[in-house]
């Protein structure tokens, strides 16, 4: 029951884009398609689950060594490799995908929606399965606003916008109303 | 402070980042991508200026093109002729010449010929220049010679006159146009160097506007379209439109302009020559020539009157024989 709280919280309530502010820059720079923003949110989500649980025991390591304070280092390192790691296979399977996401794909090193996910495991103390249910949920989070907003986006290029609203006004403003409408998850848990 | 918590913190780190570095060895390992070696090649082949003329950022951004295809070969402006074969060789195209172009002044308002309306005190570059009240060259079209192109030019093939006008150094000029876009004046145009003459003034006013502004701008008056015997040459908002198709490099266009408003090729004149043993005298030579430049009569051989003679080369089309050669260089009027 706690694990799909935990799920539920980091999908929709405490969504990580539209609640927390976190990961804005590939939000609002893969959300021009779909199909990429699809694509951002799998590599974020490969990211993510697989960081909550490797920086998992990284952190049990820093502890027991008693240098805790070095975690954000740490994580940062655990991260940029995954990075690494993603944008290789990525590479090799989808070379189509691996343009599209073009420079968004190595900045999620330094995308505070991944970093944000392992340290709040660590400041919520959750365990091994809770953390990386924590992570996975936060980053379907970022997936389906991506994949919600990157829709509002493509609707938005065919509608017939005042000069001064095409481009990213009007995407500031559409993600601005989405925050508002997610929002509206508050007190579900 | 413990010195030990250093060393275990550093070792910690260090030691996380070995293990994942050859983690990510061991991934890119077996993940590995392999680049076209074409790319690499073709990058060779380019002269690196980044110049931009081929319309891509960059020698790299082009290479990158070429190689999915998007781009043809030719487009370095730089490089030329040869580095466009070199290029096909690699990727097994066939690449067909291409026309040199260069940069081209369209005004010839240096001080002694164009007037100043008012003593311009601003910063000395072109596009502040043009800001203020069109620039104080009296003629609005003018070339400003404040240099933007000559520091924009990457090659330093451009460079002002004390006359405050712009000067292209065909030589060194590789035609990729980053002059064009730095004048604010739009005066710089790229041309095809082999064309045999080109309209040397941007100015579309009427005559006597630019006869009160410059010395050398063109007026209107229609003497280079009445000139030109080949149909090639008409005034449209009273500047000289060249059709290089039917031109035939005879020059009266240049040679009968009263401000030289009109620019030749020199180095393209020619002259029409007979070469008497294999001459019939079958007059076609002398049907054809619109300048009354053959003289002969019967079964006599012709001969040209060389001041006559402009160069068009028609006779020598015609010539059923081949016995008139074309040689370079022609009779100057002016």
């Amino acid at each position: 029951m706690n694990l799909i709280l935990i799920f539920v919280g980091g999908v929709l309530v405490n969504n990580f884009v539209m609640n927390r502010f976190m990961g804005i820059c590939p939000f609002l720079g893969v959300s021009k398609k779909t199909e990429t923003a699809f694509g951002m949110g799998m590599a974020v989500t490969f990211v993510i689950t697989l960081a909550s649980v490797i920086t998992y025991f990284v952190r049990q390591l820093l502890v027991s060594l008693d240098i805790a304070y070095m975690q954000t280092l740490a994580f940062i390192l655990v991260i940029a490799v995954l990075v690494q790691v993603v944008e290789l296979v990525l590479r090799k399977l989808s070379y189509a995908l691996y343009q599209a996401l073009g420079v968004y794909l190595p900045l999620i090193t330094t995308n505070c929606a991944v970093l944000g996910a392992t340290i709040l495991n660590v400041d919520n103390g959750y365990n091994l399965v809770q953390s990386a249910v924590n992570g996975f949920g936060a980053s379907i989070g970022f997936t389906l606003a991506i994949v919600l907003f990157s829709g509002i986006r493509e609707k938005m290029e065919l509608s017939d916008l005042p000069e001064w609203m095409k481009g990213f006004p009007g995407a500031l403003i559409g993600a601005g109303l989405m925050a508002v409408a997610f929002s509206g998850f508050k007190g579900l848990i | 402070m413990d010195f030990r918590q250093i060393l275990i913190a550093a070792g910690m780190i260090g030691g996380m980042g070995l293990v994942f570095g050859a983690v990510l060895a061991i991934v890119g390992r077996i993940f590995r991508t392999e680049d076209d070696p074409r790319k690499e090649q073709v990058r060779a082949l380019l002269p690196g200026a980044n110049c931009g003329g081929c319309g891509y950022p960059g020698c790299d951004a082009y290479a990158e093109a070429i190689l999915k295809g998007e781009a043809t070969v030719d487009k370095c402006p730089v490089g030329g002729d040869s580095v466009m074969r070199a290029i096909a060789e690699v990727m097994g195209v066939t690449a067909s010449a291409k026309d040199r172009k260069v940069a081209t002044v369209r005004c010839r308002g240096s001080l002694d010929r164009c007037n100043l309306r008012f003593d311009y005190d601003g910063p000395k570059d072109c596009k502040s220049a043009s800001l203020a009240g069109a620039g104080d060259k009296a003629c609005e079209y003018s070339c400003l010679g404040f240099g933007d192109c000559e520091s924009a030019c990457p090659f330093d093939a451009i460079h002002v006159t004390d006359g405050r006008l712009a000067v292209v150094d065909d030589k060194k000029c590789v035609g990729c146009g980053v002059c064009l876009t730095a004048c604010p004046r739009g005066v710089l145009q790229l041309m095809t160097y082999s064309h045999p003459v080109h309209s040397a003034c941007s100015a579309h006013l009427s005559g006597k506007v630019v006869r009160d502004a410059c010395k050398a701008g063109c007026i209107g008056c229609g003497k280079c379209q009445r000139a030109c015997k080949f149909d090639a040459l008409k005034l449209i908002n009273n500047l000289p439109e060249i059709d290089f198709d039917k031109c035939k490099a005879c020059m009266q266009c240049v040679d009968n302009c009263p401000t030289g408003a009109i620019m030749a090729f020199n180095e393209m004149r020619r002259h029409a020559m007979i070469h008497y043993p294999d001459c019939t005298g079958c007059g076609d030579c002398q049907k054809v020539c619109k300048f009354e430049a053959i003289r002969g009569e019967g079964d006599a051989h012709r001969s040209i009157i060389e001041w006559n003679c402009v160069g068009c080369g028609e006779c020598a089309e015609v010539c059923p024989h081949n016995c008139i050669e074309m040689r370079p260089g022609g009779v100057f009027r002016k």
